[in-house]
């Protein structure tokens, strides 16, 4: 299982860069991963406005929302989701979020 | 009179053993029940013919000199099984003696570039990697019946020994990856319907007929 | 390094020899006494291409399975190391079957283009899908596949999306096609008893993307299609391909096939999934061990036949960047599925320019065979597909078009690292794009053009 080090943590993730317990996720953490895995310099407010509600979801139902939900939830639309986090909201936004690889074709 | 009955029982035995081989194989044989887009019987012919041609085939492509000089040998090969059939009858002295070097020398070329595929086997790191045991060997029982193939056409003397050894390759066949040579011909028949069935092989058309 | 799974439990090479030869059928048992290892199939193997190894070489593959079914052979079994059994090197049974769960899970996608390029015409990808099946019956399966069929299986869709959520995705949807024809009737509609066709899709499109439901609703309601969505079985996926699983392969085709009985369509579409069209399509009756009393198509094959009969128009100016197809290997190898998408793109974009090869040559783009939902081996699908990169790379084109939502999931991840620097699409939505809709209101920026924005 690989691992990445930032600072003095070391966190597990799987071969696509997702973070194998959510509970070691941080806000330093999802820079880290903005940086390397989307290229992104810096998260701007909306970005963390989705972030947060990714893991407020997960926290809450054990699953990633739909992106439907996190449209109507967030008040963006999906051309702006899609701009926020080039990979897409799954191999994008919720990996940034922490959250697990989905099942299927992603 | 021993040696020749020896061939005709080991041939008898390599075709029982083949067939017993491929009996799961036609005892599982099911209908396709999807919907053709295309046809099998097209599938089939193009196996047969158009589609064993080395150039429609990227390993054809890339390996031409492979597949000259494994072509070159299969000739040798059904050659010499003629030139056995042949010596089972009166009729191979009977072929003048120029004739009978033409095709003794035409034979021990075809050993020849069955030696040269042993000769990859050792070089080539793929193929050594894939090689078993057998290759090897199987190779020089068969390179070894083409040249005797030759040798018994040159010198008539020679055909018992031919015989012989005509007699062990066919009892050895059957447990040998030579027996390639009966799957070879399902595998194409089975392979030219699948792709045929699909619509994929000849050629594809443009719309599925309704 | 192995597959980590569940111990498998109580299997031994006894069993698993055993139970792959009942499993087989007539090409499978010839593909296993066909083979020759002369090694020509090495170059069409997209894994050979990007790191030609000899453990690469498809023959190699398929050697690793019948390397174990030779311990077992009793024609061979006096002189086993002589005619390639796998050698025991004090290893057990367990750890045997794990290296080959490994070589069979971790290094081919079952894309059957070594087959095509075989003198023989040898059967790689299935004898590949046989041994895993075998493996994963006990337990010997990477925990991503296991859990995308154990989903798929469980929920009725393989990302476990409810009821709701779908109907509210549809919804969501419906009002776009309704400001996007500017016709307030527009539907999608859902459980329409009698329809002539139903329509599928893969689960990404619900959960992630659903610009490419909204493109195939735009299409279907340009062409007037009578048509509908089933809340009961819309998942057209089916991960038993990949896992090798045959009886819940049969599972999943056949809830789908019965709600299209139920609802008495005349036809099943399938979105663009390639190994969706390919299970419902051609494997899904012979899992079943029927026919269907209705038609299986693929989407690309309707919209061709509206085109093709005028149903629809289109106007290339939609789409003037330079385009490529990839050809998913489950459409066009495994389906004939060749012309169709060529017939489209011709109509639908200014410039078009072929990959080399193409077609039923073409090579796979590595995601294929389940490898996006095993994480264990995406280092190894993306090295994989390099092959893929550099023929898009050579192509030149801007715009990659395929008709497969895993090849596209692939081809982006491709597209990032390798620094090809194009858009990649689905062929819907460039289809959406250039629709010309008939009651004149030209189409609101949608599918393709807003992900470009």
């Amino acid at each position: 299982m690989p691992t990445i080090q930032f600072g003095d943590v070391q966190v597990e993730v799987d071969e696509d860069g997702f973070v194998q317990d959510p509970k070691q996720w941080t806000e330093d953490l999802a820079r880290y991963l903005a940086k390397q895995e989307e290229g992104l310099d810096n998260l701007t407010e909306d970005h963390w406005k989705v972030i947060h509600y990714l893991r407020d979801y997960y926290q809450q139902f054990g699953i990633a929302p739909m992106i439907r939900k996190l449209c109507k939830d967030t008040g963006f639309d999906l051309k702006y989701i899609y701009e926020l986090f080039p990979s897409g909201p799954a191999k994008g936004a919720c990996k940034l979020a922490g959250l697990p690889k989905p099942t299927g074709c992603v | 009179m021993v040696l020749p009955i020896l061939v005709a029982a080991a041939f008898l035995f390599s075709l029982t053993a083949l067939a017993v081989r491929l009996r799961p194989a036609l005892a599982l044989r099911k209908p396709d029940f999807s919907r053709p887009r295309g046809s099998a019987a097209a599938g089939v012919a193009y196996a047969y013919s158009i589609g064993m041609l080395p150039w429609t085939k990227q390993s054809g492509r890339e390996h031409a000199l492979a597949y000259v000089r494994g072509a070159l040998f299969h000739v040798g090969i059904f050659l010499s099984f003629a030139v056995l059939a042949l010596t089972l009858t009166p009729w191979l002295a009977g072929f003048p003696a120029g004739q009978r070097t033409g095709v003794a020398l035409f034979l021990a070329v075809t050993c020849l570039a069955g030696l040269l595929g042993l000769w990859d086997r050792f070089r080539q790191r793929n193929l050594r990697a894939l090689s078993v045991p057998e290759d090897y060997t199987a190779i020089v029982v068969v390179a070894a019946f083409v040249g005797l193939a030759a040798a018994a056409v040159r010198w008539p003397g020679l055909t018992g020994l031919f015989q012989a050894w005509s007699a062990w390759l066919l009892l050895y066949l059957p447990f040998s990856k030579l027996r390639h040579v009966w799957f070879f011909f399902f595998m194409r028949y089975f392979y030219g319907s699948h792709f045929g069935h699909r619509g994929v092989l000849p050629h594809p058309r443009m719309l599925e007929a309704r | 390094m192995s597959v980590q799974g569940l111990s498998p439990h109580g299997l031994n090479l006894k069993q698993f020899s055993q139970e792959f030869r009942a499993k087989t059928g007539p090409a499978l048992l010839s593909s296993l006494d066909a083979c020759v290892r002369c090694g020509v199939c090495a170059e069409s193997c997209h894994y050979y291409q990007a790191d030609p190894r000899p453990e690469h070489v498809p023959a190699y593959r398929a050697e690793a399975v019948r390397r174990i079914l030779r311990t077992q052979d009793p024609w061979t079994r006096w002189f086993p190391g002589w005619f390639g059994a796998e050698p025991r090197r004090g290893r057990s049974d367990e750890e045997m079957l794990r290296a080959l769960g490994d070589v069979i899970f971790g290094t081919c996608t079952q894309c059957r283009r070594c087959t095509l390029s075989c003198p023989m015409g040898v059967d790689t990808g299935t004898i590949v899908r046989t041994a895993r099946g075998v493996l994963a019956r006990h337990g010997l399966i990477p925990e991503g596949l296991k859990a995308t069929v154990d989903a798929h299986l469980k929920t009725g869709n393989n990302m476990a999306v409810s009821r709701e959520d779908f109907l509210d995705t549809l919804q969501w949807m419906e009002e776009q096609l309704q400001s996007d024809t500017g016709d307030p009737q527009a539907r999608i509609p859902v459980n329409k008893q009698g329809a002539r066709v139903l329509y599928t899709l893969n689960p990404r499109e619900v959960k992630y993307f659903p610009l490419t439901i909204l493109a195939a609703a735009k299409i279907l309601y340009a062409a007037q299609e009578d048509w509908t969505f089933s809340t009961e079985a819309w998942d057209g996926t089916n991960y038993g391909l990949f896992s090798g699983e045959d009886d819940k392969a049969a599972e999943i085709a056949r809830r789908l096939e019965a709600e299209a009985v139920r609802l008495g369509v005349q036809e099943v579409v399938m979105t663009e999934c390639g190994h969706g069209y390919r299970s419902f399509r051609w494997e899904g009756p012979n899992w079943l061990g029927h026919p269907y009393p209705f038609r299986v198509r693929s989407f690309v094959e309707l919209m061709a036949e509206y085109l093709d009969s005028g149903r629809i128009k289109l106007n290339p100016a939609a789409n003037s960047l330079p385009v490529t197809y990839h050809d998913p290997c489950n459409l066009a190898r495994n389906g004939g599925i060749i012309e169709e998408p060529r017939f489209l793109l011709s109509r639908a974009v200014r410039e078009f320019r072929e990959m080399t090869p193409n077609g039923k040559d073409n090579y796979c783009c590595g995601g294929g065979g389940g490898m996006l939902a095993m994480t264990e081996y995406s280092q190894r699908r993306l090295q994989a597909g390099q092959a893929k990169a550099r023929q898009i790379a050579a192509s030149g084109a801007r715009v990659v078009v395929t008709s497969c939502h895993n090849c596209v999931d692939q081809l982006n991840e491709l597209n990032r690292h390798y620094q090809l620097k194009v858009k990649v699409h689905n062929l819907c939505e460039i289809v959406a794009d250039a629709l010309v809709l008939a009651k004149a209101q030209r189409p609101a920026a949608s599918g393709a053009a807003a992900q470009d924005a």
